[in-house]
């Protein structure tokens, strides 16, 4: 019974959230999640990452991504969480190429502002939030 | 004397009055309002039931049916700014209500009916709103709130087909002649781009579903606009948009950024943040970061300053620093000219 449930928590983590398989393009990257911005237009995360931290701060240097809920394909614990987690290590591949975070300009019936992106995410893993 | 009677009959002046209708009127329903409906509709071609047999112009008949709804939906669409969008409708219904009454009411008024209730001559159309006649009209669709339409899966899901999304524009302020992008969905083969409620362009062909472009014509005269995009499957339209496109001989320019200080900044020192560029309002500039939007921040033009923690997120970011020690921020300006963010973050530490 136990190895019955070892078992299936085991494969219950390593497998992919989504039901299509895993794109073969992209390139890696990886990252301290600082901060998500919720795109209110778009409903999609802009997540910034620290890369380099904390080899290289206070020079760390960063890169925002766009989190596409129902596209991006997450593995690990990114899967049992909904949104961005600030303080989560991440791994994953993104596709480079503008991408945008539309959010709601204030008047809401006017159009929807950009905030720029340096590419959207594929595929992401998640390390538990708040280890460090 | 037979010659004569003839001339004088030809003579006579044909009784003009404006036809009242006298309820709201539906599929299913009879009587001759039902008719006066279809003989209204057959005055103009563009919304007329029938070009021949039943329903067509004289034979309109006391029985409001399928091709009384569908030149009743093409009447609706024609002239949607009067008798749909006031009403918070942007799809046509096909049921002739108060607004619909009205407008139908007044094209009576140009029309004159002879003594046995039949057009006999229609003063010069209406030329109000003009959509591709030649396109069928769908059925009415659901109006979505603005937060729905805004959401991601509405717009993969409705990215083609179904009611136009308008999301983005690239120019805020422009000149005859500049060339302009919509972004969105649901943007069909042609489209009508409508500058206000009196002018429009028509027969706009996408770049793709999800893209429109148009050259800003000459016969929209200078002024300040909401701008909306209208085809066969709906309407863009908002009712509360503020007149955010301006098209002026001398157009301003947008902001841009040429730098920022300071690059590094802890919050405990109760940082302001200073932004140099060009293109900032003298009122109405928005500062839009991951801690939140500071609204109506005052400028000389090229400079722009405020304090941090002006921004409503601000406190529960110094809470986070204490799991991230580095957080970096976007900062972006907009104003009624447009917008621009700083090329690097700047460093919460």
């Amino acid at each position: 019974m136990k190895i019955s449930l070892f078992l299936f928590f085991s494969i219950l983590l390593i497998s992919p959230a989504s039901a299509f398989a895993v794109p073969l393009a992209g390139f890696p990257f990886g990252g301290l999640v600082s901060v998500p911005l919720y795109c209110t237009c778009s409903q999609n995360w802009r997540v910034t990452y620290s890369i380099a931290y904390p080899l290289l701060s206070p020079f760390a240097t960063s890169r925002s991504l766009i989190y596409q809920p129902g596209e991006t394909v997450a593995y690990g614990f990114q899967q049992f969480v909904t949104t961005p987690t600030p303080a989560t290590w991440e791994l994953g591949t993104y596709a480079p190429g503008a991408a945008q975070c539309l959010i709601t300009a204030p008047n809401p019936d006017d159009p929807c502002l950009i905030l720029p992106a340096s590419g959207t995410i594929l595929t992401e893993g998640a390390s538990f939030p708040g280890a460090m | 004397m037979k010659r004569t009677l003839i001339t004088l009959f030809i003579f006579l002046p044909v009784a003009t009055f404006a036809y009242t209708f006298p309820r709201t009127l539906t599929v299913g329903m009879s009587g001759d309002d039902v008719k006066n409906l279809q003989i209204i509709l057959n005055s103009d071609p563009v919304t007329a039931i029938a070009s021949t047999g039943p329903g067509s112009n004289g034979q309109e008949s006391t029985y409001f049916g399928a091709l009384t709804e569908a030149a009743l939906e093409k009447f609706q669409q024609k002239y949607a700014p009067e008798v749909l969008f006031p009403a918070g409708i942007y799809k046509p219904t096909g049921v002739a209500g108060s607004y619909t009454r009205a407008k139908l009411e007044g094209i009576s008024s140009n029309t004159n009916f002879s003594s046995i209730g039949r057009i006999t001559s229609v003063l010069p159309a209406d030329t109000a709103m003009i959509i591709p006649p030649t396109s069928s009209i769908q059925a009415p669709q659901t109006y979505y709130s603005s937060q729905y339409l805004a959401s991601v899966d509405f717009y993969k899901k409705y990215s083609s087909g179904s009611v136009p999304l308008f999301l983005t524009i690239s120019k805020y302020s422009v000149r005859h002649g500049d060339s302009v992008t919509i972004t969105g969905s649901g943007f069909l083969e042609a489209n009508t781009i409508y500058f206000g409620q009196n002018y429009h362009i028509d027969n706009i062909s996408r770049i793709d579903s999800n893209t429109l472009t148009f050259v800003v014509p000459e016969s929209v005269p200078n002024g300040s606009y909401a701008v909306w995009v209208v085809n066969k499957n709906g309407s863009t339209y908002k009712p509360n948009a503020s007149n955010f496109f301006t098209i002026s001989d001398s157009p301003a320019d947008p902001p841009t950024i040429s730098d920022f200080y300071p690059k590094t900044v802890s919050p405990t020192q109760g940082a302001i943040i200073t932004i140099s560029g060009s293109g900032f309002s003298a009122t109405g500039n928005n500062v839009y970061s991951e801690l939140g939007t500071i609204v109506n921040v005052n400028s000389d033009g090229h400079i722009l300053t405020f304090p941090l923690s002006s921004f409503s997120g601000y406190l529960q970011f110094v809470k986070n620093l204490k799991v991230v020690p580095t957080t970096p921020i976007i900062i972006m300006i907009s104003n009624r000219n447009g917008s621009a963010s700083i090329p690097t973050p700047i460093l919460l530490q």
